[in-house]
């Protein structure tokens, strides 16, 4: 006999509280008799003529407790593994996940499960129903009840493995609600229990019968990949991280191609269970392909590629409309992926071919959309107005966590003179000072602007620390590239977001096939197939766009199998799968404890009258 | 309180209390004597001697023998009665209560001895004896008895053997000794009752019980409290444990019955759901202590 709910015996804590409630003094009904040494005589020759009067005293204690006994048994849910006996409703749920392309068992362990699920299609009988579910980065319902083996079979071979992650919490909870009009349902889950903790999925849980796949962790994989600007350039570099999850020192290269073209390698050592990442750097290639490569001998194949794909954003197109600003000049000219233009304040006219323009020390009447930086400049901005100006104000306050203001240093910084204003109605004051705002910001839908009370010349700011890294934080709040840079590099599951005004987009995807999607004009097409590894390729028109999807998950690659799992307190164990099938006998149980209980009231009830 | 009703008082007028011994009496009274004297029932013969009284003299025998004897006869004496409450705790419960039943049934009994001339003393006991009344005779000492049994309250535990033993100890007179108790005592009674053989009373022994020791109706979870010593006994009662008790009870009653009969002393049992007159005019008759 087993349990699901082996942590219901903590109830077991409760026979004591019996046992004191049985100690605790029953409230009687106090009785004054003339004597009472007939009663004591009474009392003893009724036990005398009984000679288990102790037992019969007892027998509602042990009545009690054996039926709490029972109760608890039947809260921890017995059962018995048993042949599969059919008469109710099965939901399958297949783990197709990376980790099930592991091929430590001759085959890849979702062959193994598949054949696993045949068996068990096998054994139905005619009235059983079942429904499958695979389960990769989300789950998804291949068919549902139906008693036709043919088809179910027919699903079983059909389910292909993905390069994803698993969510077979997902899963597990899609298919307790599809058993919940049930009271026959059973759960078999066929997986190397390769996934995240279950967390608790509510009260009700249906039998579970878990097969695990998989024998061993011999398994090194690229877990992480990613491509950052060179701070020192305006070449890339690539961060690969492997990690080694056999029980053995693994020794392999880790090659990097460009367009297919082997453009580094680096020779590396884990030990065991250890991780490492690998710095590649100076990409100097404008565009291309990088793929990651591990020459190593594993059992899990995915995980030993990744993909990049380098692309350049555009530059940032700025403008400085003023008299001159030699300090702002030479920031800029020296600010990497940076176009920079200067206009006199009376040759500026509205244009929007900058991604940002900064008005130093002008007057200016409207203001309608764009990316602006107003520095002492006289604007009526969204409710943003000076109403005066401030001699030497003491900053009191900024705000450390905008991301303008990260790292940025003011309490040495002194300050002539300053506008005195009231905030934008919806803008957010960065920097503070006793009588007014001295920097504030406002974000609406086609308006970004950054408001700085006083002229640089006017404050000391320029030769401190904090001018550098102020600007350099406000060029890359303006610059939504920057942040966007990486965008082209998803999970697999992860949707590939189009934004394209063509009607008919073309996505290829990493086997070659092409897919054809409806493009919507100002919406972002979605594609969420992305269950395989490697590049898609956008074509939009003559254009084409790359998305690198990778695997890049460490509990993917970890590919040691787990022979348990937990939902709330309840253990999972692995079965075997002649012998899969868990009879749960509760209800049995359930009902020796009414029988029990009508016996303790008949006892009790004797015992009274 | 008025114990008895006074239509009651005239019947108990023609009723005497009855010894089934002969005590030696102090004064003329209406009871057998061992002394021969000048009652009507004719006892013995015996020769004359110098100086008894002539009348006496049987004539007729004279007549046929030519010797003169002397007619004796049965000298009619007071009888003493020792009326013995029991005036513990105990009797002072039940629906009706013990002691109110036994305080009439002790005026009643009184009230016949008084008016029989007879020597009547009210002793109450529990664990001790105590003399209320000690030998007055007349029908006039019938208020002093009610008035002394109306002050009687019952309290205390019983000792019957003890109290017994001191009354026998403590009183020289042989006579009727009655005692009124539930007899209830764990302690026993035997010891108590021998002693007033040894000293040569007739104990005529009343035994009250109320009719819910009789036939206990509780049952249930219940805490018994015992109204004498105030022990307490957790009990869960059933027909099982009640069953045990009716029949510890009546051992109880029987070793008290075979202990009388065995001594010759004189039990009547009574429930106090007996309608008191009908315990003096029936039973007692019954049991030849009235007549």
């Amino acid at each position: 006999m087993n349990f699901i709910d082996f942590g219901a015996f903590s109830f077991l804590a409760l026979v004591p509280v019996v046992i004191l409630f049985y100690l605790l003094k029953l409230k009687r009904k106090p009785v004054i008799i003339s004597n009472t040494f007939l009663w004591l005589q009474a009392f003893r020759d009724a036990k005398a003529d009984r000679p288990f009067q102790n037992l019969t005293n007892n027998l509602l204690l042990i009545l009690q407790i054996l039926a709490l006994i029972f109760l608890i048994t039947v809260k921890a849910r017995p059962y018995l593994k048993t042949s599969f006996q059919g008469g109710h409703h099965t939901v399958l749920i297949m783990d197709n996940s990376a980790s099930m392309q592991a091929t430590d068992t001759g085959k890849s362990r979702l062959a193994e499960a598949q054949k696993a699920s045949l068996k068990i299609i096998d054994q139905m009988k005619s009235t059983d129903e079942m429904m499958i579910i695979s389960v990769g980065s989300r789950p998804r319902i291949e068919i549902t009840f139906t008693q036709n083996k043919g088809n179910l079979s027919k699903t079983i071979k059909s389910i292909k493995p993905l390069d994803s992650s698993t969510s077979v919490r997902d899963a597990l909870i899609l298919a307790i609600s599809s058993l919940k009009n049930y009271s026959d349902g059973e759960i078999f889950l066929l997986s190397d229990g390769n996934f995240p903790d279950l967390g608790d999925l509510g009260p009700r849980i249906p039998v579970i019968s878990f097969l695990n796949f998989g024998v061993n962790s011999n398994n090194v994989g690229i877990t992480n990949i990613n491509l950052r600007f060179s701070p020192f350039s305006s070449d890339f570099d690539l961060l690969v991280e492997t990690e080694n999850f056999s029980q053995e020192i693994k020794e392999f290269s880790l090659d990097i191609y460009l367009d297919n073209q082997l453009i580094n390698a680096h020779k590396i050592r884990l030990e065991r269970g250890k991780k490492k990442w690998e710095i590649f750097q100076n990409l100097s290639a404008p565009s291309g392909i990088i793929t990651a490569r591990i020459n190593v001998k594993d059992d899990l194949l995915i995980d030993n590629s990744a993909y990049a794909v380098l692309s350049l954003p555009e530059p940032m197109k700025i403008l400085l409309v003023s008299e001159g600003n030699p300090f702002l000049e030479h920031l800029f000219s020296i600010t990497p992926r940076v176009e920079f233009s200067t206009i006199k304040p009376e040759n500026y006219s509205i244009n929007k071919i900058f991604d940002l323009i900064i008005f130093d020390g002008v007057n200016l009447k409207n203001i309608d959309k764009g990316n602006f930086i107003f520095i002492g400049t006289n604007v009526d901005l969204k409710g943003l107005r000076i109403i005066g100006e401030v001699k030497k104000p003491v900053i009191i306050a900024w705000d450390k966590l905008h991301p303008v203001m990260r790292f940025v240093e003011l309490s040495d910084v002194s300050i002539a003179k300053s506008f005195k204003i009231t905030p934008p109605v919806n803008g957010k004051i960065l920097v503070e000072a006793k009588d007014t705002p001295l920097m504030c910001s406002i974000v609406e839908e086609n308006l970004k602007g950054l408001f700085i009370c006083f002229n640089l010349y006017d404050s000391d700011i320029i030769l401190r620390p904090a001018f550098p890294i102020l600007f350099s934080n406000i060029i890359e709040w303006f610059n939504p590239l920057s942040s966007e840079c990486f965008a082209n590099q998803i999970k697999t599951g992860q949707p590939i977001k189009i934004r394209t005004n063509s009607k008919k987009i073309r996505l290829t995807v990493p086997d070659g096939n092409e897919i054809l999607l409806e493009g919507k004009k100002n919406k972002e097409t979605i594609f969420s197939d992305t269950f395989s590894q490697g590049i898609y390729t956008i074509h939009d028109g003559e254009e084409k766009h790359y998305v690198a999807v990778n695997l890049a998950d460490s509990r993917e690659s970890n590919i040691k199998p787990f022979k348990k799992f937990s939902i709330g307190n309840t253990n999972f164990s692995s079965s075997v799968l002649d012998s899969v099938v868990q009879k749960e006998f509760w209800k049995y149980l359930a009902l020796l404890v009414l029988i029990l209980l009508t016996l303790e009231w008949y006892v009790f009830h004797r015992k009274v009258t | 309180m008025n114990l008895l009703e006074p239509e009651f008082i005239k019947k108990l007028e023609y009723l005497s209390i009855l010894s089934r011994k002969v005590f030696k009496g102090s004064l003329k009274g209406e009871h057998k004597s061992k002394k021969k004297g000048i009652s009507p029932e004719f006892s013995d013969y015996r020769n004359y001697t110098i100086g008894d009284d002539l009348r006496y003299i049987d004539w007729n025998l004279y007549g046929r023998l030519e010797k003169l004897f002397l007619k004796l006869f049965l000298e009619e004496e007071d009888l003493y009665v020792y009326l013995l409450l029991d005036t513990s705790a105990s009797m002072d419960w039940g629906d009706p209560k013990k002691l109110d039943y036994s305080i009439k049934v002790i005026a009643a009994l009184g009230y016949i001895a008084l008016n029989n001339m007879d020597r009547v003393s009210l002793m109450r006991f529990d664990s001790n004896m105590y003399c209320e009344i000690n030998s007055v005779r007349g029908k006039g000492q019938f208020l002093n008895l009610v008035q002394n049994l109306q002050s009687i309250k019952g309290k205390d535990s019983t000792n019957l053997n003890e109290a017994l033993k001191r009354f026998a100890l403590r009183i020289s007179k042989p006579g009727l000794v009655i005692i009124i108790s539930d007899f209830l005592d764990e302690k026993g009674f035997e010891q108590g009752l021998k002693f007033l053989l040894y000293r040569k009373f007739e104990p005529f022994l009343i035994q009250v019980l109320a009719p819910q020791e009789l036939n206990p109706e509780i049952n249930g979870n219940i805490k018994l409290i015992d109204i004498e010593t105030n022990l307490t006994k957790e009990l869960t009662l059933n027909q099982t444990l009640i069953a045990f008790y009716k029949k510890n009870l009546n051992n109880y009653i029987d070793r008290l019955h075979n202990f009388c009969n065995e001594k010759g002393y004189q039990h009547i049992i009574s429930s106090t759901s007996l309608p008191f007159d009908n315990l003096i005019l029936n039973t007692l008759r019954r049991g030849e202590l009235i007549r």
